[in-house]
C-alpha cells in the first residue's frame, strides 16, 4: 500500500464517520419545521419513497407527509410536475437539465423561509438531505449505481448559485452553498466555487418574467482557479470513465423561470476550456 | 457586521472605543467645534489611532474592553507616542485569538506580524481643523453636526427602555421618520452611543476564561444578552457578514437572529424618579370607584400600599444598567375573582405617579380580549397591545399590553409590570421568558403576579412570608366555587373504540344539556378532540358538538360561536383551559387522571364553571378510571379555598346553593 493510498483513506475517515454517526445521533423529540412533539411510530408517511433518515428521524409525520415531491416529471428538461411552456419558448439552454426535489407550495414556502430569511441554519441539513432522493434519481438516469462510490464517479464536481456580497454580508450565509456543501460531503464529491456574483440584483420574488431574465445577463463571473481546479480533475479522470464532457451539478434553492441557472451554466460553458455538462438541481421547482 | 475600534487621547489619557461609524466619532472627539456643535460635553481629543482593518463586532467591542483594563490597571499613565499603535495592535491580536480560540492562535500571531505596520491611521487635530469648511459635502455626518447630534437625540428618545436588533431599530426609526435612518443609521446610533444614550454592543457575547475545555483551551461562555439563552442555544457557523466563525442563539430565533455579530442596541431610559404617593388621594377614596368586592378591595388595597410604599434600593445606582433588586407582589386569586377589575387601581396609581405599566400575558388571544376593557377603565392613557404581527410594534404608551415573547424587546422599562398566568405554559421550562420579565422592569419597579394556581415554590415562599402576597379566596360573586365529582369511567381510547358512553356520564351530560348550561368537555390528546365530538353528537343527539385544539385553524372562530351560544358543546385539549369565560357552563374532564392534567391544570379547568352571578353553581366532573393524586389535591385545593373564604365572611350570608354544604 503506498503512502496515496493511505492518505486517501485518511482524508476519507472523517466524512465516512459522520456519516456513520448519523445512526447513533439522538433523535429529537420535536419536530424541526412545526416544533411539536414527534410520535414515533412504524406507519410510514410516505409516498412509496425511501426517505434519508435524517428527515425521518427529525421531522414529524404529518410534516414529512406534507412535502410534495416531485417524483413524477412531466417536462424532462426542467423537472417540472406539469406540461411546461418555458421550455417549449426556450428550447436552447446552456444546461442539460433540471431537477428538483419539491414542488414550490405554501408549505415548503414557510420552511424555506424559515431557513433563509430567519436564519435557522440548523434547517440546512434537513433541506439538504431532501435534495438526496432527487440527485440519487438523477445520478441513476446517469448510469449510477446505488454502489458505494458510484454517485461520486459519475460526477466531476458540484457548484452552487453564488450570492453578492452585500447579501451574504446581511444574511450571514449562502442558502445554496450550505446544501451544496452537503451534498458534497454526503456523496465525496469536490465542492467547488465556480462562480462569483457581480452585481446585486434585488429580490427575485419582486419581480415579472421578463424583469428576471433581463436582469440576470452578465452578472456571474467565473472563478478562474476554481475552473482550472475542475479542468484539472476531469483532466484526471476523462479516461477512465471515457466522458466526453466535464460533469457538474449546479445547486440553487428555487428555479421559476430558470434564468439564474441558464445565467450561471452559460458563464460557465463560456469560460471553461473543456466541454461541460451542467445539471441542474434545485431544491424546489415553483 | 463589523466594527471599528480606536483609542483617543484626552487630557493625557489614552481611552479606547468601538465604533460602527468612524467618521463620526473622529469629527466627535477631535473637532472643536463640529464636536461641540454633536453634543459632545468635555474636552476634545488632542489625538488618536483608528485600526483601520474593521473587526468582528465582538472582536472589535473586546479590543476595546481589553485596552480600557490595561491602561486601567497602570493607572491610565502617559505612553508615549511610538508606543500607541503596537499597543493597539496587541489589543486587536488579543481579541481576535480569544474570538477564535487559543487553537488557531498561529494564525493571529502572523495576522498580527503583518498588519502591526500601517495597521493603523492616526488623528490628529491640525487635519481636521479646515476639513468641515474647506470639504463641506465629503459626508452627511461632516456636512450637519447639528443635524446628526439632533437625529441622535431623537432617536434615542425612540430608544428608550427598548433592547432592539439592528433591523428593528432601523425599522423604528425610518417608522419614525428620523433623518438619516435610511442610509445614516449608523452614524445615528453611533453618536447616540457617544452621547451616552445608548449602549451598542453584539447580540451574543461571551464571558470569558472561567472554565477550561479539553487540551486546557480556555472556552469563550457565551450567552444570548437578548433573552438570556446560554451556551447550549448557541449555534455556531461561519458567517459571511463578520468573516469568521459567529454563534447565534436557537432560542429566539422566531424574533429575529440574535448573534455574535449581530447589534443590540439598548436605549437608556432617563432616571425620572415617580411622584411621591403622598401627594395622591388616600388608598380607600381611590378603590371606592372601581366598585369591588369586599374580597378584591381588601387584597388590592393591601398591593397598593405594598406598590406605594417607597422601595429601599430608591438611590440613584452609579451605571444606569446595574441590576436593582426587583420588588414582586403575588396576587394569589381563585379562578373568577375579577383579578382584571383588581390590578386597575394599581395601574392608575403608577400612572398618577407618572410610570409606566405593563401586562403581559402568555395568550395572544387574552391580549386582544383585554385591549378594549383596558380602554374602557383608562380612557385618557394611550395605550399600546403588542404581539407578533401587531400593528403598535414600535408605539409607545403609558399602558403596554403585550404576550410574553414581546418582553425580550424592552429594558428596564416599566414600573409596573404586570405577569398574569405566571404559571401557564409558556413560562414553565422557559428560561427566557423569565429572564425577559426581569429585563423589562425598571430599577425599583414593582412586578404583579397573578395566579390561581402559584408554582409550588411560590406558595411556599409566601405562605413564609418571603413572598408579599394577597389571598383572594372567593369569586367576585361572592359564591363558593364548584367543588368537582369525581365519575368513574373507562378511558377515552376505550370509549371511542366502543363508540359508547357510560350511562353515569351519559345521564350527567344529559342534565346538563336539559339545564341550559354550555358544556366543556376536556380530553388529553388533540387526536382524540375531534372523535369525541362525534360521539357526543350521536350519543347526546345534539347536533351543536365542536372539538378544537392548537391545532384548529379555526380555533378563534368557534371559541366565538362558543360565547355566543352557537356551540352547546366544546370538546377541547387544555389550550382553552384558562381566559375563556361562558356564563352558563359546566365542565367534564375526561382522563383527568392522564399525565397531562396536574393540579394547576385541574383547578383551571374546573374554573371554567360557575363564573357568573346568575348561575354560580356550575357542575365540575372529573371522570377518570382511578382516582389520582393531583385530583385529589384539586379538590382540596378548591375545598380549602371556599372553607378560607366563608371563615373570612367573604360569602353570601345564605347557603345559596347545594354545592356549599359539599
Amino acid at each position: 500500500m503506498n503512502i496515496t493510498s493511505i492518505l486517501a483513506w485518511l482524508r476519507r475517515l472523517p466524512s465516512s464517520l459522520a456519516e456513520q454517526a448519523v445512526w447513533l445521533s439522538a433523535r429529537s423529540d420535536i419536530c424541526a419545521f412545526c416544533r411539536k412533539p414527534i410520535q414515533f411510530d412504524n406507519s410510514e408517511a410516505t409516498s412509496g419513497l425511501k426517505l434519508p433518515l435524517q428527515l425521518r428521524q427529525q421531522l414529524c409525520n404529518p410534516c414529512l407527509s406534507t412535502i410534495p415531491w416531485l417524483t413524477r416529471i412531466l417536462c424532462p428538461r426542467c423537472g417540472r410536475g406539469i406540461h411546461c411552456d418555458d421550455c417549449i419558448r426556450q428550447p436552447n439552454r446552456s444546461f442539460i437539465c433540471n431537477r428538483s426535489a419539491v414542488q414550490y407550495d405554501q408549505t415548503m414556502r414557510s420552511w424555506l423561509a424559515l431557513y433563509k430569511y430567519r436564519g435557522n441554519e440548523e434547517l440546512a441539513p434537513l433541506l439538504g438531505a431532501m435534495l438526496q432522493p432527487a440527485f440519487e434519481e438523477l445520478s441513476l438516469s446517469l448510469g449510477a449505481t446505488m454502489k458505494r462510490g458510484s454517485i461520486a464517479a459519475c460526477w466531476d464536481a458540484i457548484t452552487y448559485v453564488p450570492v453578492s456580497s452585500a447579501r451574504a454580508e446581511e444574511r450571514g450565509f449562502n442558502q445554496a452553498e450550505q446544501l451544496a456543501s452537503y451534498l458534497a460531503s454526503r456523496y465525496h464529491l469536490p465542492l467547488l466555487p465556480l462562480l462569483s456574483r457581480e452585481r446585486h440584483t434585488g429580490k427575485q420574488s419582486f419581480k415579472s418574467r421578463s424583469e428576471r431574465i433581463n436582469d440576470m445577463k452578465k452578472i456571474f463571473r467565473a472563478d478562474l482557479s476554481s475552473i482550472s481546479k475542475l479542468e484539472q480533475i476531469y483532466g484526471s479522470v476523462a479516461d477512465t470513465f471515457s466522458r466526453t464532457h466535464a460533469r457538474i451539478i449546479l445547486v440553487d434553492d428555487i428555479y421559476t423561470t430558470g434564468s439564474t441557472a441558464e445565467a450561471c451554466a452559460e458563464e460557465l460553458t463560456a469560460s471553461s476550456s473543456v466541454p461541460l455538462e451542467v445539471f441542474v438541481l434545485t431544491w424546489a421547482r415553483s | 457586521m463589523r466594527a471599528y475600534v480606536y483609542v483617543i487621547c484626552i487630557m493625557g489619557k489614552w481611552k479606547a472605543y468601538s465604533t460602527i461609524a468612524p467618521a463620526v466619532d473622529r469629527l466627535f472627539w477631535l473637532h472643536e467645534s463640529a464636536g461641540q456643535r454633536m453634543g459632545r460635553a468635555g474636552e476634545a481629543a488632542t489625538e488618536g489611532w483608528l485600526w483601520l482593518q474593521p473587526l468582528p463586532l465582538w472582536d472589535a467591542c473586546r479590543a476595546a474592553e481589553q485596552w480600557n483594563l490595561e491602561r486601567g490597571r497602570r493607572g491610565g499613565g502617559r505612553s508615549d507616542r511610538e508606543d500607541v499603535p503596537c499597543a493597539l495592535a496587541a489589543c486587536v491580536a488579543a481579541a481576535c485569538r480569544e474570538a477564535v480560540g487559543a487553537r488557531r492562535s498561529v494564525r493571529a500571531k502572523v495576522q498580527q506580524g503583518d498588519s502591526l505596520r500601517g495597521g493603523a491611521e492616526r488623528w490628529e487635530r491640525a487635519a481636521l481643523a479646515g476639513e468641515l469648511e474647506g470639504d463641506g459635502a465629503a459626508g452627511d455626518s461632516a456636512a450637519a453636526p447639528e443635524g446628526l447630534g439632533a437625529a441622535a437625540r431623537r432617536a434615542a428618545a425612540l430608544l428608550k427602555g427598548r433592547a432592539l436588533l439592528r433591523s428593528e431599530a432601523q425599522a423604528l426609526l425610518e417608522g419614525a421618520a428620523v433623518p438619516g435612518a435610511d442610509s445614516g443609521w449608523s452614524d445615528v446610533l453611533q453618536l447616540a452611543a457617544l452621547l451616552g444614550l445608548v449602549r451598542l454592543h453584539g447580540s451574543v457575547a461571551a464571558s470569558i476564561g472561567n472554565r477550561r475545555g479539553l487540551l486546557r483551551r480556555s472556552r469563550r461562555e457565551l450567552r444570548c444578552l437578548r433573552c438570556g439563552s446560554g451556551e447550549p442555544q448557541m449555534r455556531r457557523t461561519a458567517c459571511a457578514s463578520c468573516g469568521r466563525e459567529c454563534a447565534y442563539c436557537s432560542s429566539c430565533i422566531q424574533m429575529g437572529r440574535s448573534r455574535e455579530c449581530e447589534l443590540l442596541i439598548e436605549g437608556h431610559r432617563s432616571k425620572e424618579a415617580l411622584i411621591s404617593a403622598r401627594q395622591l388621594h388616600s388608598i380607600e377614596e381611590r378603590l371606592s370607584k372601581w366598585k369591588l368586592s369586599p374580597a378584591q378591595s381588601e387584597a388590592t388595597a393591601k398591593a397598593l400600599q405594598f406598590v406605594e410604599s417607597p422601595s429601599n434600593g430608591m438611590k440613584p445606582t452609579a451605571t444606569a444598567f446595574a441590576i436593582a433588586p426587583i420588588r414582586s407582589f403575588l396576587l394569589w386569586a381563585v379562578t373568577g375573582a375579577g383579578k382584571t377589575e383588581m390590578i386597575f387601581p394599581l395601574m392608575e396609581s403608577i400612572l398618577l405617579r407618572g410610570g409606566k405599566a405593563l401586562i403581559a400575558t402568555p395568550r395572544r388571544d387574552v391580549v386582544i380580549e383585554l385591549d378594549p376593557r383596558i380602554r374602557k377603565a383608562f380612557p385618557t392613557a394611550s395605550i399600546v397591545t403588542l404581539y407578533g404581527g401587531s400593528e403598535q410594534r414600535w408605539e409607545r404608551g403609558d399602558i403596554t399590553l403585550a404576550t410574553t415573547h414581546q418582553l425580550l424587546r424592552f429594558q428596564q422599562s416599566f414600573d409596573l409590570v404586570v405577569i398574569d398566568e405566571l404559571d401557564a405554559f409558556p413560562y414553565i421550562n422557559d428560561e427566557t421568558l423569565h429572564y425577559a420579565a426581569d429585563k423589562c422592569c425598571a430599577p425599583s419597579a414593582v412586578r404583579l403576579l397573578l395566579s390561581a394556581t402559584p408554582p409550588l415554590a411560590m406558595q411556599r415562599d409566601a405562605r413564609r412570608g418571603a413572598l408579599p402576597h394577597a389571598r383572594i379566596p372567593v369569586r367576585y360573586h361572592r359564591y363558593p366555587l364548584p367543588v368537582p365529582k369525581l365519575l368513574r369511567t373507562p378511558m377515552v381510547a376505550k370509549l371511542l373504540q366502543s363508540r359508547r358512553l357510560p350511562v353515569s356520564l351519559l345521564s350527567e351530560l344529559r342534565s346538563s344539556v336539559m339545564r341550559g348550561a354550555q358544556l366543556f368537555v376536556f380530553v388529553q390528546r388533540i387526536a382524540q378532540a375531534e372523535p369525541m365530538a362525534d360521539l357526543l353528537r350521536s350519543q347526546l343527539r345534539l347536533a351543536e358538538v365542536a372539538a378544537t385544539s392548537s391545532q384548529d385553524d379555526e380555533r378563534s372562530n368557534k371559541v366565538k360561536q362558543f360565547r355566543e351560544g352557537k356551540i352547546r358543546v366544546l370538546v377541547t385539549t387544555t389550550i382553552l383551559e384558562r381566559g375563556v369565560t361562558i356564563p352558563r357552563s359546566d365542565v367534564y374532564i375526561l382522563d383527568a387522571d392522564g399525565r397531562l392534567f396536574d393540579e394547576a391544570s385541574l383547578v383551571q379547568m374546573a374554573g371554567r364553571a360557575g363564573r357568573s352571578a346568575d348561575d354560580p353553581a356550575g357542575r365540575v366532573f372529573f371522570c377518570s378510571r382511578e382516582h389520582s393524586r393531583s385530583q385529589a389535591r384539586a379538590v382540596s385545593h378548591i375545598k380549602a379555598m371556599n372553607r378560607m373564604a366563608r371563615k373570612q365572611g367573604y360569602l353570601l350570608p345564605e347557603p345559596a346553593s347545594k354545592e356549599v354544604s359539599r
